[in-house]
Formats: C-alpha cells, sequence, structure tokens
C-alpha cells in the first residue's frame, strides 16, 4: 500500500510536471501503459470492495464478466436507493409526537351574544320604515295581516319613498337575464326536474348594476327564508347609518344574572364588551383584558364559569331574530370570536352543561409544511386586533376584495381605514357587488384560501353538551323570586325566560400533538453512509479515492492527446517515435474507452504475454517507464 | 458444433475444479476477502490468530443478531401516523333525513286497523287484568297474531308462576288461572312477556321485559313489520311522509334548493328518508367557509299529529351526515333533532387513511370480503356496516329460510312473514341474542381503508322566538297550503343548519414507519459498523461456499471413481492400473493447461514463475502461507512490469 502510494505520487508531479517539456516521450510511455495499470492499481488497492476482485480473477473470464456485472447492479442499486433517501429527505417528512399533559389550564375566553341585536322599542325608530313595508310585502305575497307587528297605519307607506329591492314573487325558470345564467351555471344547485306547480314560485329580489345593464335576482325557494335575508339585507343598510354610540349599550345585569368562576364571584373587572349586528350584545370573559386571567387547576362542573342568563324574548326584532336563547362561544384569549363558526346555542328553560377538552397542535412550518408563525408573511392585512388565525385571514381578504371591488365595507367584518360601511343611498349597487363577490369567495375564486395559511400552531377545544330542564318544577319558584328581587326581572313566561350556563374543563389533560423532522441531515448522511457501507463497504475517502482516478484518467487522455497532437505536427520526422506511438496506441486508446469493465475479457489476451517479455529481450517502453520514473523496488521484480 | 465445442469446454472447466484445495481457498478467502477481521486471522501466531478468530466471530454473530432484529421490525409492518388539521374548501357531507314515524298513520290505519285494535285490548288487559272485556276481544279474529303471543307472568308467588295469555280468547281460562285478588299488580309482581313457540308450539321461550311499554312496543314492531313485510315496497313509499310535504324550505349558501334536490331512499323502519348531496347523479357540493351562512339551513315538517301511535314514540328528525355516495345507516349512526327548535350542528370532517395490508387489516373498496355485500344495489360505497347487514341477513336466510324485512334480500328469497314461516320471530330473536354468530360476522368483515366520520357540535335553540312565531307560521303556511290560517304548530316544525366549524378537517394518515430504505440503511450501518462489510463481501462468501462445494464434489466424484477402481482391482486382483492409465487419468482432470490458467492467480503466479526455474518438486502449501507479505507487493510490481 505504501509502495504503491509512492508509485501513485511519483508520475502524476514529477513526470508530468518537470520531464514533460523535456523527455515527453518518457513520460507519455508512463502514462501510456497507466491506463490499464492504473484501473489495476486502482481495483487493487482501493477500498471499494470488489474491485479487487476484477483484477485478482482476471485468469477466470467468466467470474470477471461475474465480478463486472456484480459490480455493476450494486453500483445502480445504491445510486437508486441514494436517489430514495435524497427523495425522502427533500420531501421533509415529519414525526408527530402526542404529548399527554396534565397540567394547569388558563381557561379560555368565552363569549356570549343575546341572539338579539337591539331591543325593539330602542330601534323602532330606524326600523319603521322597513317594518311597514314588510308588512305590505307579507300582505302582498302570503296574505299575512301582521297584527303582531307594530301596527302602522296605512297611509304611512305611501309618505315613504319604496325601498329598492322590493321583494318579488318569481316564476321559475324566470326570465333568466345573462348574468343570472352565468351565475346559476357557477353555482351547482341545481334542480333535478323542474316542473310546473303551485311550488315552483320562488321569492326573491332584483340585484343590478350601477348603470342597471346587468341585473340578477337573489332568489329564495322558502318564503321564510326569502323575507328574512331580504330583511336583513335593508338592516344591513340600516345599522351603518347608524353611529355606535346612538344606541345605549346594554348592562350586564340585564342580561346575565349571575356569574361564578370556581365558586367566586365575578363582576365588571372580568368581561369585555362588543356589540355584534346580528347576535347582539356580546360580553367575553377572561379575555386579554381580564385583569388576571382565569386559571383552571381542577376539572369538573364546579371550577368552571357558571352564568344565568336572561332570554326573555319579548322585545326581539320580530324579522330578524327568530331564534330564541344565547349563543356561546369557546376561543383562545387573542383570538376574536366568530360567532356564526364555532358557536354553540342555548335554549331557554334548559341548564347547558358544556365541558370542553384542549387540544393542540403544532407545526413546524418553514419546508415540513405550508403554514405561517404569525401572519406576518401573508399578503392580506390583518384587520382585526388580536392573534392570526386563519378566519380572521380569510374575514379581512373578503372585506380587502369587498373594499376593492364595491368601494365600500361590509359590515359584519372590520372596517378599513379611510373605507365606510356600505349603504345604498350612497352605493346604490352594492348588493348586486356583495352577492357577486360572495358567490366568487365561495368558488375561490378570490383566492382567499390559497392566500391564508393555516398558523403553525392551532388550539382546539373540543366541546360536547348536555342539557337538563331548569329550574326544576320545585325549585322554580323561589329562583324566580330571587331573581325579581335581585335584578328587577320578572319572569314572565316562567321557564322560558332564563338559561344557565357551565362551561368546565372535563379533564385537565390535554392533547399536545407536535412535530419534529423525521429525517434530519445527520440520518441522511448516516443513511447514505449506511447504504455506502452495505453496497460497497467504503467510506468517503473512497469517493475521494474515485475522484482521483478520474483526474489521474483525465491527465492521462490529456497527455495522451498531446503527444499525439506533438507526433503527428511538431515532430513528424522522427520515425521512431511515431512507430512507437503506433504501436502504443491500440492498447491503450481501446481499453481507455471502455474500461475496466467491458473489456476486461481482452485483459487477459495482453496478459500471458507478459510473462514472455519477462525472459525475452524486453521491449524498450516495458522497462524504461518505471526504471526512469522510479529507481529501486519497482524494476527489481523486472530485472532477476 | 461450436456449441457442442464450449459445451465440452465447459465441462471440462467443471471437472477441472477451481483450482483450490480447501486450504488454499480459505487462506486465499481470508487473505482477499474485504470484510474486515479473516485477514488478522492469517496474518500473525497463534495466539494471535485464536484470539481474532474469535473477535471475528464474536463480531459476525453480533451483526446476524442486529439483522435479526432489523429484519424482524421490518416485518412487523408498523406504521407512524401523521395528523393535519384545519380549514379547507371540502365538500359538503351528504345528509340524510327521516322523519321519525316511518308511515303516515291516516294511510296505514287500513292495514294497521286488526293490530290496533288488539292492541288497545291487550293494553286494556294489561290496565285491569282481573275485568277483562271478553266481548272486545272475543270478537276478532285472533289466529292471526297467535304465533307470538303477549303474556302476563304474575310471579308474586315466586315458586308458582301464574302465566296468563293476554290473548286467550275464553276469559274463563284466565279466570280460573287467576284466583284470588288481582289487585294492584305492580311492574315487580307481573311482567309482560312474549312467547316464542317454534315447531307448531311444542318448544317454548319466554321474552321477559322489566315494564309493560318495552314489551308492548317490541311486539307491536313485530307485528307490524310481519304486515309491512307483505305490501310491496312501491306502495309502502306512497303511505309514507313525501319530500314535498316534509322540506318547507332549502338553502344551501346563497343558493336556494327545494325538495327536488333530495334524492329517496326507503327505509323500512323510517320510511321515506331523503338524502341532500348524495353524488350520484350530480357532483358534490362544496363549501368554501365555516358559518352557518355557508352551510346548509332546512326547515322541516315532520308533521307529528299523523303519526303511527305505537309505532313511533320519538317525534323528530332523524338525521345523518355520511359521505358521498356512501349508504346511510340512519338506524345505526342517525342523531335526533327535536320539533320547536332550531338544531344548530356544527360538522369536523374525521378522515382516517389507512395504509392497508400488509400493514393495518383494511379493504379498500370490500372485493375482498367473504361476505356478498346486498346493499350493491344501491350502488354506494363499501361500508363496515354493510358488511355487517349483509351478513346478518345472509345468516338469517340459512337459518330461518327467509329474510329479515329491514334489511335488503338477495336474489330470489323472500321476507318472514307469519303466515308463510310462521317459526321466524323465534329463530330470528335467537339469532339477534347470539354472541357468536355476531362474533362470526364482525370477523369476516374488514373496516375500509379510507375512513370519513363527521363529528357534530350540535347545540339547540328555541325556533321561532314569540316574536318571529306568528309571521314564519304564516309564511310557511301560505307557502305549503295557500292557507292564510296557521296550519303548522310549533310541534310540527323543525329547523337545521349544518355547518363546517372553524376547523372543519382533521386527516389521520398511516405511513410505513419502516421501509426498505430504511432496513437496507440500517442492515449495511451494522454490517459496515461491525466488520467493513458490504453485500459484495457476502457474495464473496458465497463464492467461496460455492467453490467449496465444487471442490468437494469434484473430490466425491474422486472417491467414487477410486472406489469403484479398488473394486475392480478387488475383483478381479489382475495386474495393479499401468502409469500410462494412472497419468490418463490425471490428464482428464486437465492439469496441463490449468498450470497456465492458475498461474496469473494473484499469489500462485509469481511462485509458479519462480519455482519452476529451480526444477523443484510441487510447492508445499505451507511455504505458500508464509509468504504472502513478500507476495503483495511482488505481485503489483509484476503486474506493473
Amino acid at each position: 500500500m505504501k509502495g504503491d502510494k509512492r508509485e501513485e505520487q511519483g508520475p502524476g508531479p514529477e513526470t508530468v510536471a518537470p520531464q514533460q517539456p523535456t523527455e515527453d516521450e518518457e513520460a507519455l510511455i508512463e502514462f501510456h501503459r497507466s491506463y490499464r495499470e492504473l484501473f489495476q492499481f486502482f481495483c487493487n488497492n482501493t477500498t471499494i470492495h470488489g474491485a479487487i476482485r476484477l483484477v485478482c480473477s482476471k485468469h477466470n473470464r467468466m467470474k470477471t464478466a461475474f465480478w463486472a456485472v456484480l459490480w455493476l447492479c450494486t453500483f445502480g442499486m445504491m445510486y437508486w436507493q441514494f436517489g430514495l433517501l435524497f427523495g425522502e429527505y427533500f420531501s421533509y417528512p415529519v414525526n408527530l409526537n402526542i404529548n399527554l399533559n396534565s397540567d394547569k389550564l388558563v381557561f379560555p375566553a368565552v363569549t356570549v351574544c343575546t341572539l338579539n341585536p337591539y331591543r325593539y322599542p330602542e330601534i323602532t325608530e330606524q326600523l319603521k320604515e322597513l317594518d311597514s313595508i314588510t308588512q305590505q310585502t307579507l300582505l302582498d305575497l302570503f296574505k299575512y295581516n301582521a297584527s303582531t307587528l307594530e301596527a302602522q297605519p296605512r297611509h304611512r307607506r305611501d309618505v315613504h319613498p319604496p325601498l329598492p329591492h322590493p321583494l318579488q314573487r318569481l316564476r321559475v325558470p324566470p326570465p333568466r337575464l345573462e348574468a343570472r345564467r352565468a351565475r346559476s351555471s357557477a353555482s351547482s344547485v341545481r334542480d333535478n326536474s323542474p316542473e310546473v306547480g303551485r311550488k315552483d314560485w320562488m321569492i326573491g329580489f332584483q340585484l343590478c348594476n350601477q348603470n342597471r345593464s346587468d341585473c340578477f335576482y337573489q332568489r329564495y325557494s322558502s318564503g321564510v327564508d326569502a323575507v328574512r335575508e331580504w330583511y336583513r339585507f335593508h338592516y344591513i343598510n340600516i345599522l351603518s347609518r347608524l353611529s355606535d354610540t346612538s344606541l345605549s349599550r346594554e348592562q350586564l345585569g340585564n342580561f346575565i344574572f349571575t356569574c361564578r368562576f370556581n365558586q367566586a364571584f365575578c363582576g365588571d373587572g372580568n368581561y369585555s364588551h362588543f356589540h355584534h349586528p346580528m347576535y347582539g350584545n356580546c360580553y367575553t370573559f377572561n379575555d386579554k383584558n381580564n385583569s388576571s386571567l382565569w386559571m383552571s387547576s381542577m376539572p369538573g362542573i364546579n371550577n368552571g364559569l357558571s352564568l344565568t342568563l336572561r332570554t326573555e324574548q319579548n322585545d326581539f326584532i320580530p324579522l330578524l331574530s327568530t331564534v330564541t336563547g344565547a349563543r356561546v362561544m369557546v376561543h383562545g384569549q387573542d383570538e376574536p370570536a366568530f360567532m356564526d363558526d364555532g358557536g354553540f346555542n342555548l335554549r331557554p328553560g334548559v341548564e347547558t352543561s358544556i365541558s370542553m377538552r384542549k387540544e393542540s397542535l403544532d407545526r413546524l412550518g418553514g419546508d415540513y409544511g405550508d403554514c405561517t408563525q404569525n401572519g406576518s408573511d401573508v399578503p392580506v392585512k390583518n384587520l382585526y386586533r388580536s392573534k392570526y388565525t386563519q378566519q380572521v385571514c380569510i374575514h379581512s381578504c373578503f372585506q380587502e376584495n369587498m373594499v376593492k371591488e364595491c368601494g365600500c365595507a361590509y359590515i359584519f367584518y372590520p372596517l378599513p381605514e379611510g373605507v365606510e360601511y356600505c349603504d345604498y343611498r350612497k352605493h346604490n349597487s352594492w348588493g348586486y357587488c356583495y352577492y357577486k363577490l360572495q358567490d366568487a369567495f365561495s368558488s375561490d375564486r378570490l383566492g382567499c384560501f390559497t392566500k391564508c395559511r393555516k398558523p403553525c400552531s392551532v388550539t382546539n377545544y373540543e366541546l360536547s353538551a348536555g342539557y337538563s330542564r331548569w329550574p326544576s318544577v320545585t325549585s322554580q319558584d323561589w329562583v324566580f323570586q330571587m331573581l325579581s328581587l335581585q335584578n328587577n326581572y320578572t319572569v314572565s313566561n316562567k321557564r322560558n325566560g332564563v338559561a344557565k350556563l357551565n362551561i368546565y374543563f372535563k379533564e385537565l389533560n390535554y392533547k399536545a400533538n407536535s412535530e419534529s423532522p423525521s429525517v434530519t441531515m445527520v440520518t441522511l448522511l448516516s443513511n447514505l453512509g449506511s447504504q455506502w457501507s452495505l453496497w460497497f463497504g467504503s467510506s468517503v475517502l473512497s469517493v475521494v479515492e474515485m475522484a482521483e482516478l478520474l483526474f489521474d484518467l483525465s491527465v492521462i487522455t490529456f497527455l495522451m492527446l498531446l503527444r499525439r497532437f506533438r507526433s503527428r505536427y511538431w515532430s513528424p520526422g522522427r520515425g521512431a517515435g511515431g512507430a512507437r506511438e503506433v504501436a502504443s496506441s491500440p492498447v491503450s486508446a481501446l481499453p481507455s474507452r471502455f474500461c475496466p469493465h467491458p473489456t476486461s475479457p481482452s485483459v487477459p489476451q495482453p496478459g500471458p504475454t507478459l510473462p514472455p517479455s519477462l525472459t525475452a529481450p524486453p521491449p524498450a517502453y516495458a522497462t524504461l517507464g518505471p526504471c526512469l520514473s522510479q529507481s529501486g523496488s519497482a524494476c527489481a521484480p523486472g530485472e532477476p | 458444433m461450436h456449441v457442442k465445442k464450449y459445451l465440452l469446454k465447459c465441462l471440462h472447466r467443471l471437472q477441472k475444479g477451481p483450482g483450490y484445495t480447501y486450504k488454499e481457498l480459505l487462506v486465499w478467502y481470508c487473505d482477499n476477502t474485504n470484510t474486515h477481521g479473516p485477514k488478522r486471522i492469517i496474518r500473525e501466531g497463534p495466539k494471535k490468530k485464536a484470539m481474532w478468530f474469535l473477535i471475528t466471530l464474536l463480531f459476525a454473530s453480533l451483526v446476524c443478531w442486529q439483522w435479526g432484529v432489523f429484519i424482524k421490525t421490518y416485518l412487523s409492518w408498523e406504521v407512524s401516523v401523521s395528523l393535519s388539521m384545519g380549514f379547507k374548501a371540502m365538500d359538503f357531507p351528504a345528509v340524510t333525513i327521516c322523519n321519525a314515524s316511518p308511515f303516515r298513520y291516516s294511510k296505514v290505519r287500513h292495514l294497521l286497523k286488526d293490530l290496533d285494535e288488539l292492541m288497545e285490548a291487550v293494553l286494556a288487559r294489561i290496565l285491569a287484568p282481573e275485568s277483562s272485556q271478553a266481548n272486545a276481544t272475543a270478537a276478532m279474529n285472533l289466529s292471526m297474531w297467535n304465533y307470538t303471543p303477549l303474556v302476563l307472568i304474575d310471579e308474586r308467588d315466586p315458586h308458582h308462576p301464574v302465566v296468563l295469555d293476554l290473548f286467550a280468547n275464553d276469559p274463563t281460562g284466565s279466570a280460573s288461572s287467576s284466583p284470588g285478588p288481582r289487585g294492584a299488580c305492580n311492574a315487580q309482581g307481573c311482567k309482560v312477556a312474549m312467547r316464542l313457540c317454534s315447531l307448531n308450539g311444542t318448544s317454548c321461550t319466554f321474552r321477559n321485559f322489566s315494564s309493560a311499554t318495552q314489551a308492548v312496543t317490541e311486539w307491536y314492531a313485530l307485528q307490524a313489520t310481519n304486515i309491512f313485510s307483505q305490501v310491496p315496497q312501491r306502495e309502502l313509499v306512497e303511505l309514507g311522509y313525501s319530500a314535498e310535504r316534509l322540506i318547507l324550505a332549502c338553502l344551501f349558501g346563497a343558493e336556494p334548493c327545494s325538495y327536488r334536490n333530495f334524492t329517496s331512499i326507503f327505509y323500512p323502519d323510517y320510511g321515506n328518508c331523503y338524502v341532500f348531496n348524495w353524488g350520484m347523479t350530480e357532483k358534490a357540493l362544496p363549501s368554501a367557509n365555516p358559518g352557518t351562512e355557508f352551510g346548509l339551513k332546512l326547515i322541516l315538517d315532520i308533521g307529528q299529529e299523523d303519526y303511527v301511535p305505537f309505532l313511533a314514540s320519538t317525534a323528530g328528525v332523524r338525521l345523518m351526515l355520511h359521505e358521498q355516495r356512501s349508504y346511510p345507516f340512519i338506524r345505526e349512526e342517525g342523531v335526533d333533532a327535536m320539533s320547536g327548535t332550531e338544531t344548530s350542528i356544527g360538522v369536523l370532517v374525521d378522515k382516517l387513511q389507512r395504509k392497508g395490508e400488509p400493514y393495518s387489516p383494511c379493504t379498500v373498496n370490500g372485493s375482498d370480503v367473504p361476505v356478498q355485500n346486498l346493499y350493491g344495489s344501491y350502488n354506494t360505497t363499501y361500508s363496515i356496516q354493510a358488511c355487517l347487514h349483509s351478513c346478518f341477513q345472509t345468516q338469517m336466510i340459512a337459518s330461518c329460510q327467509c329474510g329479515h324485512y329491514l334489511y335488503p334480500l338477495p336474489r330470489g328469497q323472500e321476507y318472514c312473514n307469519s303466515r308463510d314461516f310462521p317459526d321466524w320471530a323465534p329463530c330470528y330473536l335467537a339469532l339477534r341474542m347470539s354472541e357468536a354468530e355476531r362474533e362470526t360476522c364482525i370477523r369476516m368483515c374488514k373496516e375500509s381503508c379510507n375512513d370519513t366520520q363527521y363529528k357534530m357540535t350540535i347545540s339547540m335553540a328555541d325556533w321561532p322566538s314569540e316574536a318571529s312565531e306568528d309571521w314564519i307560521f304564516h309564511v310557511l303556511s301560505q307557502e305549503r297550503d295557500q292557507s292564510t290560517n296557521v296550519t303548522l304548530s310549533r310541534k310540527g316544525v323543525v329547523k337545521l343548519n349544518i355547518y363546517f366549524q372553524e376547523f372543519n378537517y382533521r386527516t389521520i394518515e398511516e405511513s410505513a414507519a419502516n421501509n426498505i430504505v430504511w432496513l437496507l440503511s440500517n442492515l449495511g450501518g451494522q454490517f459496515g459498523f461491525w466488520m467493513g462489510g458490504s453485500v459484495l463481501c457476502l457474495i464473496e462468501f458465497a463464492e467461496i461456499i460455492i467453490d467449496f462445494v465444487w471442490i468437494t464434489i469434484i473430490k466425491l466424484v474422486a472417491l467414487a471413481k477410486g472406489l469403484r477402481q479398488r473394486q475392480a482391482q478387488a475383483r478381479y486382483a489382475g495386474p495393479p492400473p499401468t502409469v500410462a492409465e494412472l497419468v490418463e487419468a490425471h490428464t482428464n482432470f486437465g492439469f496441463q493447461p490449468d498450470v497456465g490458467h492458475r498461474s496469473p492467480d494473484a499469489e500462485a503466479y509469481p511462485d509458479e514463475q519462480a519455482l519452476p526455474i529451480p526444477g523443484t518438486p510441487p510447492p508445499n502449501y505451507d511455504s505458500l502461507r508464509l509468504q504472502p507479505l513478500d507476495v503483495v507487493e511482488s505481485d503489483s510490481e509484476g503486474d506493473a512490469v
């Protein structure tokens, strides 16, 4: 090994560099012979397994071929496996770790809403006109004479100018306009068998664009839906004209009679209030404004939040609030409450016990998954003053598009700066624009769902509920007595006026799912090394050996070409040099192209010719090379 | 000709052998193998040799042990799971809704007339057994119901329980069997039971109930099954609630929908059910956003006043969310919604994707399950419920010769009824109770690989509110019946909101924990770590083994030949074989070319070359072994020359 190294080093720098200008012939002879020799030397001395067999089994052609094929096969196998390993690494797989932690838990924020935006007497003034027109519509379309709605004198309707977008009864199929057709083809709800009958009337209202060139009908199959949606549409307009301060804010005591957390009283310091245009007055307990966050150190119904709520429904807006009860939602401290998405309804006269279980998921992000850490890299401006969540982003995205397309903001989402809420008195075609936009949004033509990426860490509260009647028949008398004494609230409709809510942790251990990369750089290298070792038993140094071989090959080839070029053009008169060149080239050039494996059958042929060379008068090139380049042991076996 | 020559050559080559002896082969192997360790065995002194031999052996066994562990781990087909959770636009689930009452009482009254009268009489008897209204029952034709009569077991005297047939035609029988004070017979004392008789009433068993309500309901359901199984399904569909009556309003997102968007499906125990968004003929509807505004809103009228009194004691709507193109097993997996309320259902889609064989036992489309899928006619996908039901029906047909009314029929079979199959009821109940039969079904049916479940968060609020009640009922009545009066009531209307939650999917996906790359990497790592070996080393080893076998065979052949020759010698006792013969025997093995061929070999070559010159006798192999250190050097230079 040592001797070989010396020999290997010798020809490289010494013979090539200094001798070439003066004695290029010798140097070339040295290298010419090395094509074969180089391979033999390489095969004998490399640390790559199997290579040695190629050489030492050369007396047996069958074996040589066998080993050559084998060597190629394992080579192929190795690179196939390498491909798989790299493919696996660059797909960035993750491992899921599930931890069941048991710890003191921060109680989540709880938002409770009244399900009725305004007390009817307070807002009657604003809704008077709309209500009277709705009554007229109900009378016209459904022969319903609204006696319970506040009866308005008939003549007042004539005083007001008619509202835009009147509710109409439509025939199916209606006289379709171009836009409507486009819309309905985009929508996928289709009637299975349109037929004519009394059911084929649809209720809807017409929406047109700015210059009334394009109109479509927003249609509903049922009058209840139609009236409610239509009323809601107008209500949005009225609402946008109202300033926030014009209506007095409700007192907590009017909606929440009792509040207890962990058996302790909770009051004004523990909640914050906001007003939702549909769900009414909402009170968020334990949000980030809370003086100190509530902690839950024990599971169970006695260690949670317990509320008694007023669900009196006499002053509901009849055409808007069709549902009685309250709506509650459990969410993270710095997340906004989307009552629509995750809300939970409470029935009046019923005690609802909601048990929670926490579950969190932490993604790795980056290359390992498409998620965002804090939303700063999402091309949507966060309109909510809260943490990034996917819903926050989607709502902001919709509002952004709304402002861009329609020039005004949708009232259910926060207001961007310098924009005002939609009102058909100012933006007379916003309804048309809004419904078009919503259709595009639902079918994701706005790209909101691709723009808004998932947050990397997600906390989820799994809710399950149980119901029981409350108060019981025997206890209701004193309960109502107490309520009327303390809160000045006389329950007229007995049970239906109150509801009770308990929210608590079912168990304090929560599931934390987290991810970790399953293939790291270290594992990849270790696997590569293992594979390399498995197929060839070699290491990084073997790769260097291979590189060296390639380098040597290229150097030899270069020298060969250089020499041939010189012998042909530079010194054509030197016959001896030319003859030697001719003699040497077929032996050297051919194997160099196909070496080592396919030519290995041809290797034994020159092999037997070598032994005679030892006894016969040695050819000039055979003895000259080693002796010139290397004095000593290299020539020793040849000479005796 | 060439082939023959070639084959002959091959034969000669094979006869010649690899050209080594055992020892030579071993030494050669140890010297030339790439596995670390064996080289040391032949290099050093005897003590170190032994030590190296032991160490090599130890490490080889370590490698074998580790390989065993890895291969065992690989063959245990472990899976790792990945979980993802969040929101994405997904296909809205198919929604199946059923009225709790299968039929409208006004339409089926004529079918159930006899049964109802009997029921009333029975109830009267249960309530007041001593004053049995003989005149009421006597008029009825009881023969039809006698197959599984209801009996009253008086257990007030635990040693002499008195069995009282509630259908007994003559009241004297009951009177004689129950003398003394009847008085108040409470539930502990008197039990209502079903008498199940088979084989023409020769072997009877009693099925006990703790409450008369349960007994009567069960018995009525059994008898009603009997009646309805004889009515063709086409007529049964007519008897149930029509979609037009049931579905008052429907809104999906902002799009209107109506009863025509629902696909009708008939259930024997729930009558007409309607599936929204089943995806059978048209594409499934997607929902892009969470919240009620983007979900399905339904207003239903269950028509409670037209319920079949003894058959449907629950009032409300039964609904179920399921995958597109899957059969809704509403009896098993449905939930109920109350009338007079708005039921909000937030949906979380829970998907479990199994890896399949051999990682976890599951089936992709049920084709490899040994149970004929009777729900195939519905053109639905495989589910384990379908398989269990089909399995039960198959068992039922095998043991009772008729199919149960609740499950689909295989070709050429018919439903059970008391007239044609008098023993079916005991047979069915026995089968239903049988633990073993259920076990076989569960064992045969495999879970499907892609399992989708819809987790629902259900909440309720009163609907309509008092303030809006009036106009809502008016509008709905006007729409349905064109009447200016309210034809609906709070007892009948149900409102459903079905929508996606803020997180609408959770996917659990299995993937192979250990793949073949992992296995090979670890095998290679261990082999490389302990012995510096690779696959090629294994092949080297295999080569040596083949050479060993080769030599052995040649030796055996030679031995056999020698034996025969010796026998021949012994038999003939003639002159010994001549030298020429022996030489011939040797030359047959082709020693002549062998020298030439063996000479280029790594070790032998220089020695062979060197030795003939002095003309010494053939080399002693011990001397060969001692030389390799020099040989390696001279070898490389010899080649270089």
